[in-house]
């Protein structure tokens, strides 16, 4: 809860979990046919304190936090995609990510007004 | 010009945007009727855009860390925040027109 870019970089920093997220529930939707393959799910919470503590390097080396989504019917060939549900998800995802960023221009907006006058 | 009525209805009746000057002189002595002694419509303002402003930052942390689903309520206390920063500004902004007027004058 300190320096000036504190907000700026918390904000930044949930923009590119969810644009990771993003990521991993395309990757899903796109093997909705590839046999044996499970869900996956990107941990929020856990990426997003991974990007917070290494801020300067940019913490893409560690790799994502991901891990299979338990309890979902599985297919005859061992896949277990649920598109209406990953579909959901991505659609849930783009919207918090839509939030972000404004909150984000606005937070930008504001403090440029107060350094300018 | 449209920032100043909003100060105007609560704590002071006086209307302040008649001419230039006179705001910076009102707003002092306005203060002071009350018998408050120390208190200061301006810094008031300052303390109450600064409060919306920790407000607003909270509700972020809220939403960013997932404690709070509720984005309206969240981005309802973005804008008010950055309103009221706008209207502290504002204010500002023609006090310091107003002290400028008034050292211009010339008797």
């Amino acid at each position: 809860m300190s320096g000036i870019f504190y907000q700026m970089d918390l904000l930044g920093s949930a923009v590119s979990a969810s644009e990771k997220s993003h990521r991993v529930v395309s990757q899903n939707i796109a093997n909705v046919n590839t046999p044996g393959y499970k869900t996956k799910r990107l941990e929020f919470e856990r990426l997003l304190a991974q990007l917070q503590s290494s801020d300067a390097n940019d913490g893409a080396g560690s790799g994502l936090p991901v891990k299979d989504l338990e309890g979902l019917e599985e297919r005859v060939d061992g896949n277990n995609v649920n598109l209406e549900k990953e579909v959901a998800e991505l659609k849930e995802n783009a919207l918090a990510f839509q939030a972000f960023s404004h909150l984000l221009a606005s937070r930008v907006s504001t403090m440029r007004r107060a350094i300018s006058g | 010009m449209s920032a100043l009525p909003p100060i105007g209805p609560n704590p002071l009746a006086t209307n302040p945007v008649t001419t230039t000057g006179s705001p910076n002189i009102a707003l002092p002595t306005a203060a002071e009727k009350p018998e408050a002694g120390d208190r200061n419509l301006f810094m008031d303002l300052m303390a109450r855009a600064n409060e919306d402003q920790i407000r607003s930052e909270e509700a972020i942390q809220g939403l960013v860390s997932g404690e709070n689903q509720d984005v309206q309520q969240v981005v309802m206390e973005v804008v008010k925040a950055e309103m009221s920063f706008q209207i502290f500004m504002e204010v500002r902004n023609q006090i310091v027109d107003s002290y400028n007027e008034l050292m211009r004058m010339q008797f």
